[in-house]
């Protein structure tokens, strides 16, 4: 029934909703925060001031951090899927 | 303006950095790694207000949806003119005006005790609604697999920023440096 597949997405973005305010705590508590006696936001900003100090023109800037931005989203998507039981299972590597 | 740094440096497979200065390609590559921190942080705050909004919004069409199909399982009456329609109270009928829907349709009856609700108006509104829900629904689950993505990457981006840390890198000192001044 359509009302049924409704709740079921509207479910599913809950967890998803509950899986980012995880995701946010443990990020915020991260022992790097602790180490480096900041908050999150203090840091970006150190590191825009730094990387403003580099004095890289920012086209080239942009390009580097645009091939950047590729290769992790990559790295993060390969390593979900490979990481993924489904997919493990699949192949034989666990046992059912 | 000019680049200060003097080192060739190989970006990807694409191209070059021509530089002049000190730093490093491998410094520069976790300047930018470090960067992207930032980035992707304030990427997962946004996904995180339109998905509340939106899931916000989707209660409410629920909450709508749940409303008018009420009326639709009520008993079918008939108009004067011969229409397929339900009976539906004064109150009814001015929450249902007030509600903003155009393609309910009304008829008023002529004792002046209520009024008919077309049938064929609700069922227009109700798939207008379902559709609606529908469309929602698709960019929850592209919001979702975005958010998935997002944090990986975070994570990723957070444990190199970690092992620079571990390893004293110098550009990582230099920027503790700053937050300390």
């Amino acid at each position: 029934m359509n009302l049924d597949k409704n709740s079921q997405t509207e479910e599913r973005a809950e967890k998803t909703l509950a899986l980012l305010e995880k995701e946010e705590r443990e990020f915020r508590n991260h022992w790097v925060w602790k180490e480096l006696q900041c908050t999150p936001e203090q840091f970006f900003k150190a590191v825009d001031q730094h990387v403003k100090s580099l004095n890289i023109p920012q086209e080239k800037w942009n390009v580097m951090y645009e091939q950047t931005k590729q290769a992790s989203k990559v790295r993060a998507l390969e390593r979900r899927t490979l990481f993924n039981p489904m997919n493990l299972k699949m192949i034989g590597a666990l046992r059912v | 303006m000019d680049a200060i740094y003097t080192h060739q440096a190989r970006i990807g497979a694409v191209g070059t950095l021509q530089t002049t200065g000190t730093a490093s390609e491998t410094d520069l590559e976790n300047a930018i790694g470090v960067a992207q921190l930032a980035d992707l942080n304030a990427q997962l705050s946004e996904l995180a207000s339109s998905m509340k909004e939106q899931l916000e919004a989707k209660q409410e069409i629920r909450e709508e949806l749940s409303n008018l199909q009420s009326y639709d399982n009520r008993e079918t009456a008939t108009t004067p003119s011969g229409d397929e329609a339900c009976e539906i109270t004064v109150e009814e009928y001015e929450e249902l005006q007030n509600s903003g829907y155009d393609t309910l349709q009304f008829v008023e009856k002529e004792d002046g005790s209520g009024y008919y609700l077309l049938k064929d108006g609700l069922e227009t509104t109700i798939n207008q609604k379902q559709e609606e829900l529908a469309g929602l629904n698709s960019s929850s689950e592209l919001m979702a697999l975005q958010v998935q993505s997002l944090v990986d990457q975070r994570k990723n981006a957070l444990t190199l920023l970690s092992n620079l840390y571990s390893g004293k890198n110098e550009i990582l000192m230099n920027i503790i440096r700053n937050l300390k001044s």
